[in-house]
């Protein structure tokens, strides 16, 4: 299964890796394919206590960034918008 | 079975089914711990006033009894931790209150917990100047068994857990996490528990203590106790 070539016109490059990411290794079903920039990942329980661990693995061998304890908040987390948000707030911080 | 035995045996457990060299690892790591310990600690409070259970109910809770300590021992035996049952044994003699959960009759996790009548047992959270009111409680040491980890399990549990609480009159929980351990941190965080306090704290051979803004502690039969240099010397 890949999700990586997801349909989802809405999404910025940044946002279609990650969904791609999500869809691969942390969401099941025909459902999670279809997840759009704002639904709720943690509502919906694809990033819950183990999957956050995977993202923050992720995004920080990915993108480079350093994931720390004060970023572990939910608002960092919780769609794919604010994922991606996140991800180049971090990435500006890194670069400066 | 003695303590010393149980160690005995979850070593000689751990050593068959993960060879000598993750074996000497844990040991190591268990040493290191005994006798020294630095960590932040999340001190975390919830308002159980809205506490309901998930529907329909994927997790059963039930008050930990001695019936369940056999279920208890095939769990503890399964991870090479034999020690933990008779910690499981001795909480529960001492009047020790543990909330189990069950999917489809299978344990899949535990979380201890005391109100005020049972301080005396040493409230954990004295350390950092808290006190608990007759209508909190003290939520410690949720454990969830491995194989149950994930797919909403967990948040499931603890949502038992604050409805069973909240059932039995209990307005709010008070409870502690350590800043490394990022699942446990990520399961309060999304479930409403506010940070009230970050501190950070030093352990020395588990019965002395450090915390920052509270100094040195002692930890006795009845809990943390400020230590005093003078009062040790006239002891002695």
């Amino acid at each position: 299964m890949s999700g990586s070539n997801s349909s989802s016109p809405d999404l910025s490059p940044l946002e279609r890796e990650l969904h791609g990411f999500i869809v691969d290794e942390l969401a099941s079903g025909d459902a999670a394919e279809s997840i759009s920039a704002e639904d709720d990942l943690i509502k919906s329980g694809i990033v819950d206590s183990l999957g956050v661990m995977q993202l923050v693995d992720y995004c920080e061998s990915q993108y480079g960034i350093r994931i720390g304890e004060i970023d572990l908040v939910p608002d960092n987390f919780r769609t794919l918008r604010q994922l991606a948000d996140f991800v180049d707030r971090k990435q500006a911080l890194r670069s400066r | 079975m003695s303590t010393a035995r149980a160690i005995v045996d979850d070593l000689w457990c751990l050593l068959r089914r993960r060879g000598a060299k993750a074996a000497l690892a844990d040991v190591r790591e268990i040493l290191r711990r005994r006798f020294y310990s630095k960590t932040d600690q999340l001190i975390l409070r919830k308002d159980l006033s809205s506490a309901e259970p998930a529907e329909p109910r994927p997790i059963e809770v039930a008050e930990a009894q001695p019936a369940h300590i056999p279920l208890l021992a095939e769990v503890n035996r399964r991870e090479c931790n034999t020690s933990r049952t008779l910690h499981f044994e001795n909480g529960l003699a001492q009047g020790r209150r543990a909330l189990l959960g069950f999917r489809d009759g299978r344990l899949i996790g535990w979380f201890w917990w005391h109100d005020h009548t049972q301080s005396a047992y040493g409230f954990e959270l004295s350390r950092f100047g808290f006190g608990l009111a007759p209508d909190e409680v003290y939520g410690y040491d949720l454990f969830i068994v491995p194989g149950e980890r994930g797919q909403g399990r967990p948040a499931a549990f603890l949502a038992g857990v604050e409805a069973e609480l909240a059932h039995r009159g209990y307005r709010s929980m008070l409870g502690f996490v350590e800043s490394w351990n990022v699942p446990a941190r990520w399961l309060y965080a999304t479930h409403d528990y506010e940070v009230v306090l970050r501190c950070h704290t030093r352990t020395i051979l588990r019965r002395l203590m450090h915390v920052d803004g509270q100094g040195w502690l002692l930890r006795g039969k009845n809990g943390l106790r400020p230590l005093r240099l003078a009062s040790l010397g006239r002891r002695s």
